[in-house]
């Protein structure tokens, strides 16, 4: 459906993101929908994701709160929102899911991200990156500092990571 | 160190490592069984609990 979205130019690009795209990386963690990052192309009204659902609608896809479920899953739509999620979404890695290929973001933009958002669970998220080795710290505090996060990397080295 | 702890450690390290070893479609896979077992046993639970707090709370009138 994603792949679907994208050529029928509903969305210009699309990256799975959050516990999904981290499974890829580190164990299983449980989680209820599948989260994903979408570019869209200019459009005149407020409603950004409006021709995300009435093409799900189509295809027999409803909403279901504040995702649209396929199958069993939950789908939630994010259009990017700032500089990292644009340049996580535009360095996504294609990866298989069942035959079928799908944008994934990488460990390092899913850490930063992670990072940038600050709960608990996304601290764990970045634990978890770094312990599996698919990013590295440098790789990370680069793009904290590039982003405007040597904060919140501070903080979360501090206070977790040379813990 | 006790000879249960030690085999429970050694099979969570086990576990654990089975876990990281399955593929990433597997994984989606595990967590998807996960989120249908949890959604079946949830309203089973919040029965469970609803019962739990009726009586506990007719008890408490009682008293």
């Amino acid at each position: 459906m994603l792949n679907d979205l994208q050529t029928a130019g509903i969305i210009e690009s699309y990256a799975v993101f959050g516990a999904i795209a981290q499974m890829r990386y580190t164990e299983p963690v449980v989680t209820f929908d599948l989260d994903v990052l979408v570019s869209l192309p200019p459009a005149d009204h407020l409603d950004l994701l409006a021709g995300v659902y009435e093409f799900c609608a189509r295809q027999g896809y409803h909403p279901a709160g504040e995702a649209i479920r396929v199958g069993a899953w939950p789908v939630q739509f994010l259009p990017v929102y700032n500089a990292l999620t644009r340049e996580a979404l535009e360095y996504a890695e294609t990866s298989q899911l069942e035959g079928v290929p799908l944008r994934v973001v990488r460990a390092d933009y899913l850490a930063a991200i992670a990072l940038a958002t600050g709960r608990a669970k996304d601290h764990e998220r970045i634990l978890a990156l770094l312990h599996s080795g698919a990013a590295s710290r440098a790789e990370v505090e680069e793009l904290a500092r590039r982003h405007g996060l040597d904060e919140a990397w501070e903080r979360f080295r501090t206070r977790l990571a040379d813990g | 160190m006790d000879e249960r702890i030690r085999k429970l450690i050694e099979q969570q390290t086990q576990w654990q490592q089975s876990r990281k070893d399955l593929s990433w479609e597997e994984k989606i896979r595990m967590v998807a069984a996960v989120k249908d077992e949890l959604a079946r046993l949830l309203p089973a639970y919040r029965r469970q609990s609803d019962d739990t707090r009726r009586t506990t709370s007719s008890g408490s009138e009682r008293s």
